[in-house]
C-alpha cells in the first residue's frame, strides 16, 4: 500500500481506539443510569424518571417524560421477550405501511419541486422495507425519483427509527444474556432514549461538520447554470447533508442521490470521505464497550473488540491493495503506477480526491457493518477489491457491525463458539456464568441457517429465471456475482449494490423485499428468543473448569467460527462468481 | 398487541413531525445562516451569472460533443450524456467487461491524439475512466500537465504560464494526508479565461 493509504487507515484507527471507549461509556451511564460499575447484578432497565444519573439529565429527561406521557408508557414496566419482540414487530408494520402510503403518495404531496411522481407499488414496496429494515437498498434514482417530502418525512425518519431499534433490541438481548431478571427491558423506553440522547444530538452536530465542508442542504431544487462553453448544468439541492449524517451514523446507507457517497455534494472532500467511515463504524465498537460496562467485564468486550477489528482490518487492507495495484486487463499504455502526480490504481468508478485507497478505506470499511455506504462504484472494482466487500457482507455484519445488530450478531456467533469449544475439551458450555443447553443451540442454529437459506435460494433462482438474468449488466462470471451480491446484500441488511444490476423489476422489487423482511426480523425475534430464554438463569460462580471467554484463545478460536460459518456456506458461489473472474480473467 | 399498534401509530406522529420536519429544518437553518455558501452548493458566479458549482464537474466540448482545445478536458462521465447534474451515475461496468477495456483503450488512442502525445505515452489512468459520481470535479495533476501544451497551443500562450496556472489551481492534499492531490477543472478553466 501507498504512504497515504497507511496514513489514512492509521488515522481512522487512532480516532476509533480513543473515541469508540468514551462513547460506550457514555452510553453504559445513559442506558444503564447509577450501576455503571456494573457486575451482572448491574444490568437494568434503564429508568425514565428515576434511581440513578446518567449524563445531560437535565436537557433529555424532560423530552423524554414529554414522549412518555404522550405515549401513556411506562418506562419502569420491564417486558419479557415476548412482549419486547411483539412491540418492535408492531412498530415495524405500522412505519412500513406509513412509509409505504408517502411513497405512493409523493406525487400529489407538498416539497416536490421536482414533481417525482408515487413510485409504483412494488418500488413502493421495496423501497419502504428498505429503509424500515436498515438495509436501504435503492431501486429507485435518488435525484429524480423520490421528492423532498419522502426523502425527509420518509426516508430519514425510518433511518432513525430504524439505527434506535437496533441499538434497542441489542440492550434487550444484553439484558438477557447477562441480567438476573426474567425481564428484558421496556422498548419504547430503549427507543425513546437511544433517539433522544444518541442519535439525534450526534447528527445535528455531524451534519453541520458535513456542511461545513460544502455538502449542500437547501429547499432550492434544481438551479441552472450556464457553462463557460455555453451550454447548461442543472445543479441539484436538498436537505442532503441531514440525510447524510444518519445514513451514516445509523448504519443505514441510503442516501438522497443516486450514487451516494461519490456525489460531490455528499461527499465534498478527503476529510468527509474520513469522517463519513467514521460515523459508521465508531458507534458500534462503542457499543460493544457500553457491553463490556454494562455486564462489569471490560475484558469480554475488548476480546469481542479485538475480533471485530481483526476481520474489519482484513477486508479493508486487502481491497485498498488490490484497488491501488489498478486494473490489468486494461491496455499497458494506460499509467496506473502511482506516482507524486497521479494517484494511479483502479480509478473506474472512483473520484480523484479519494484516489484508490481512500475509496476503497471509505467504502470497503463500511462493509463489516449494515450500512453498506459507499463513494465508488462496486461494479467496477477489481475482483480481489469486490471479493473482500463481499466476504465482509458475508461474514455476517460483525465487523463492527450495525447499530445493535453487530453486538447481537457477534454474541449469537460467541454463543456458537463456546457451544463447539465445549464439545472439542468436553465440558458443559458456560457463557457469562449460564449454562448454553440445547434449546440455546436450537435457536442459535436457527439464527445462523436463516439467512444463507434466503441468499441461496432466491440467488439460485435468479441465476436460472429469465426474470432474473435479464437484469444483468456485466457478462459472465460478473453476472453471477451481481446477482448473488444482491441477496447477500439485502439480506444483512447492509443494501450497497454491484449496481450494474437493473434492480427495480417486479422480479427483484418483491423478492429483495421479502429477503430484506426476513434478513431484518428472523435474526432481532430469535436473538430476542435466545436472551429470553437465558434470562433469569443460574449464574454459576467461575471454577477452574470454566471455558475463559476473556482471552486471547476464545477470541482466536471465535474468528475461527465466523470464518467457518460464513465462509463455507458461501465457498461455491464465491468460487464461481469473484474467483474465478480473477482467475480466469 | 392493539395497545402495541395503538403506541406504534403515536410514536410515528411523532417521530414523523420531530424528525421528519423539526431536524432537517433546524439543519437546515443553521447552515444557510452560518454556511450559507456551502450549503448552497458552493456556487460560481461569473458577471451575475451562474456558471456551476466548484464541486461539480462540467463539460468542456463544442454543441456536438467534441472537447473544445481551449480548455482543459474534465474525466470522462457516465452521468446521462456527460456531467448531467441531474443523473449523478457511474458505467458501473466490470473490471473484465470487453465494453470497458475497448472504451478505455479508444480513450487512451484519442487523448493521445488529441494532445499531440507519442504513440506510446502513458496516459494517466483518470483520463480514461469515469469517476464514481459521474460529476468528479477534478483531475490528476499529471492529466493536467499533459494536457497544457495543447490548451497553450490554442490560446496562443506561453507553456510556461499555463503550467504556472495549473501548479496555482493544484488543490494540495488536505491535512498532507487526507486527500489526493489534484487539479479543479472548472476553477483552472475559469483562470484561463481571465488570463486571456
Amino acid at each position: 500500500m501507498n504512504t497515504l493509504g497507511w496514513e489514512q487507515l492509521l488515522f481512522v484507527c487512532a480516532v476509533t481506539v480513543i473515541l469508540a471507549p468514551l462513547l460506550g461509556r457514555y452510553l453504559a451511564a445513559t442506558f444503564s443510569p447509577g450501576c455503571t460499575s456494573g457486575g451482572y447484578g448491574g444490568v437494568v432497565p434503564p429508568a425514565g424518571t428515576g434511581s440513578g444519573k446518567a449524563p445531560g439529565d437535565r436537557i433529555f429527561l424532560p423530552v423524554e417524560r414529554a414522549v412518555y406521557r404522550v405515549l401513556r408508557v411506562d418506562p419502569e414496566n420491564s417486558w419479557t421477550w415476548q412482549a419486547y419482540a411483539v412491540a418492535v414487530l408492531v412498530f415495524g408494520l405500522a412505519s412500513t405501511v406509513l412509509l409505504y402510503a408517502i411513497l405512493r403518495l409523493q406525487g400529489v404531496l407538498p416539497l416536490n419541486p421536482e414533481h417525482a411522481p408515487g413510485m409504483s407499488p412494488n418500488l413502493s414496496f421495496n423501497t419502504a422495507i428498505s429503509f424500515i429494515t436498515g438495509t436501504n437498498w435503492q431501486a429507485y434514482e435518488g435525484e429524480t425519483q423520490a421528492s423532498y417530502l419522502a426523502d425527509m418525512a420518509g426516508l430519514v425518519v425510518a433511518q432513525f427509527t430504524a439505527a434506535a431499534v437496533g441499538l434497542a433490541v441489542a440492550l434487550a438481548v444484553v439484558r438477557g444474556i447477562a441480567g438476573h431478571s426474567r425481564r428484558i427491558g421496556n422498548f419504547w423506553a430503549d427507543f425513546t432514549r437511544s433517539l433522544v440522547r444518541v442519535f439525534i444530538p450526534l447528527s445535528i452536530l455531524g451534519a453541520l461538520v458535513l456542511v461545513s465542508q460544502g455538502a449542500v442542504e437547501n429547499f432550492s431544487g434544481f438551479r441552472t447554470a450556464s457553462t463557460l462553453t455555453g451550454g447548461t448544468q442543472q445543479i441539484p439541492g436538498g436537505p442532503v447533508a441531514s440525510m447524510e449524517v444518519i445514513k451514516l451514523l445509523g448504519t443505514n446507507g441510503g442516501s438522497m442521490y443516486g450514487v451516494g457517497g461519490a456525489h460531490p455534494f455528499e461527499n465534498p472532500t478527503g476529510f468527509t470521505n474520513i469522517f463519513d467511515l467514521l460515523l459508521v463504524i465508531v458507534l458500534p465498537f462503542a457499543i460493544v464497550f457500553m457491553f463490556g460496562r454494562l455486564i462489569g467485564r471490560p475484558r469480554q468486550a475488548l476480546v469481542i473488540v479485538a475480533v471485530m477489528a481483526a476481520i474489519w482490518l482484513g477486508h479493508t487492507t486487502i481491497a485498498m491493495q488490490a484497488e491501488l495495484h489498478g486494473n490489468h486487463l486494461l491496455s499497458p499504455g494506460v499509467s496506473q503506477v502511482a506516482s507524486a502526480t497521479n494517484p494511479g490504481g483502479n480509478m473506474e468508478g472512483k473520484e480523484m480526491r479519494f484516489g484508490p485507497s481512500g475509496s476503497a478505506l471509505m467504502t470497503v470499511g463500511t462493509m463489516g457493518t449494515t450500512a453498506g455506504a459507499t463513494d465508488s462504484a462496486l461494479d467496477s472494482y477489481a475482483p480481489v477489491g469486490g471479493t473482500a466487500s463481499f466476504v465482509a457482507i458475508l461474514l455476517g455484519e460483525i465487523s463492527p457491525g450495525g447499530e445493535g445488530g453487530g453486538l447481537y450478531g457477534i454474541l449469537v456467533l460467541a454463543l456458537l463458539s463456546v457451544f463447539v469449544a465445549g464439545l472439542m475439551v468436553g465440558r458443559t458450555p458456560e457463557f457469562l456464568g449460564k449454562k448454553i443447553r440445547a434449546p440455546q443451540m436450537k435457536l442459535v442454529i436457527a439464527y445462523v441457517l436463516t439467512i444463507p437459506v434466503v441468499v441461496l435460494v432466491f440467488g439460485s433462482m435468479s441465476a436460472v429465471l429469465s426474470a432474473g438474468t435479464k437484469s444483468i449488466l456485466n457478462p459472465g462470471m460478473h453476472g453471477l456475482t451481481e446477482i448473488t451480491y444482491a441477496y447477500a446484500s439485502v439480506a444483512q441488511n447492509n443494501g450497497s449494490a454491484f449496481a450494474g444490476l437493473s434492480a427495480n423489476t417486479p422480479w427483484y422489487d418483491i423478492t429483495l423485499g421479502v429477503t430484506m423482511l426476513i434478513g431484518r426480523f428472523a435474526p432481532i425475534v430469535l436473538a430476542l428468543a435466545i436472551a429470553g430464554s437465558l434470562a433469569g438463569a443460574r449464574v454459576h460462580a467461575r471454577t477452574r473448569a470454566t471455558l475463559d471467554t476473556g482471552g486471547v484463545t476464545f477470541a482466536a478460536f471465535l474468528v475461527g467460527v465466523i470464518v467457518i460459518v460464513g465462509g463455507l456456506i458461501y465457498f461455491p458461489m464465491l468460487i464461481l462468481g469473484p474467483v474465478g473472474e480473477r482467475i480466469v480473467g | 398487541m392493539r395497545r402495541q399498534f395503538i403506541t406504534s401509530a403515536v410514536m410515528l406522529v411523532a417521530v414523523t413531525l420531530a424528525l421528519g420536519f423539526g431536524y432537517p429544518l433546524v439543519v437546515t437553518g443553521i447552515s444557510q445562516l452560518f454556511f450559507n455558501h456551502q450549503a448552497n452548493g458552493s456556487l460560481i458566479y461569473t458577471h451575475g451569472k451562474l456558471t456551476g458549482s466548484a464541486l461539480l464537474g462540467q463539460s468542456f466540448s463544442s454543441a456536438k460533443g467534441d472537447p473544445l482545445p481551449q480548455y482543459f478536458q474534465p474525466r470522462p462521465s457516465a452521468a446521462g450524456s456527460g456531467y448531467d447534474g441531474a443523473s449523478s451515475g457511474a458505467s458501473n461496468l466490470g473490471p473484465s467487461n470487453p465494453v470497458l477495456l475497448n472504451q478505455v483503450s479508444e480513450r487512451m488512442t484519442a487523448y493521445r491524439h488529441f494532445n499531440d502525445l507519442p504513440a506510446d505515452a502513458p496516459v494517466p489512468v483518470d483520463a480514461v475512466t469515469a469517476s464514481g459520481s459521474g460529476l468528479d470535479p477534478d483531475i490528476s495533476v499529471q492529466n493536467a500537465l499533459d494536457q497544457a501544451p495543447r490548451v497553450a497551443r490554442a490560446r496562443r500562450l506561453p507553456v510556461t504560464q499555463v503550467v504556472a496556472l495549473v501548479n496555482k489551481y493544484t488543490t494540495k492534499s488536505q491535512w498532507g494526508f487526507l486527500s489526493e492531490p489534484v487539479v479543479n477543472v472548472l476553477e483552472l478553466n475559469l483562470a484561463l479565461e481571465g488570463a486571456r
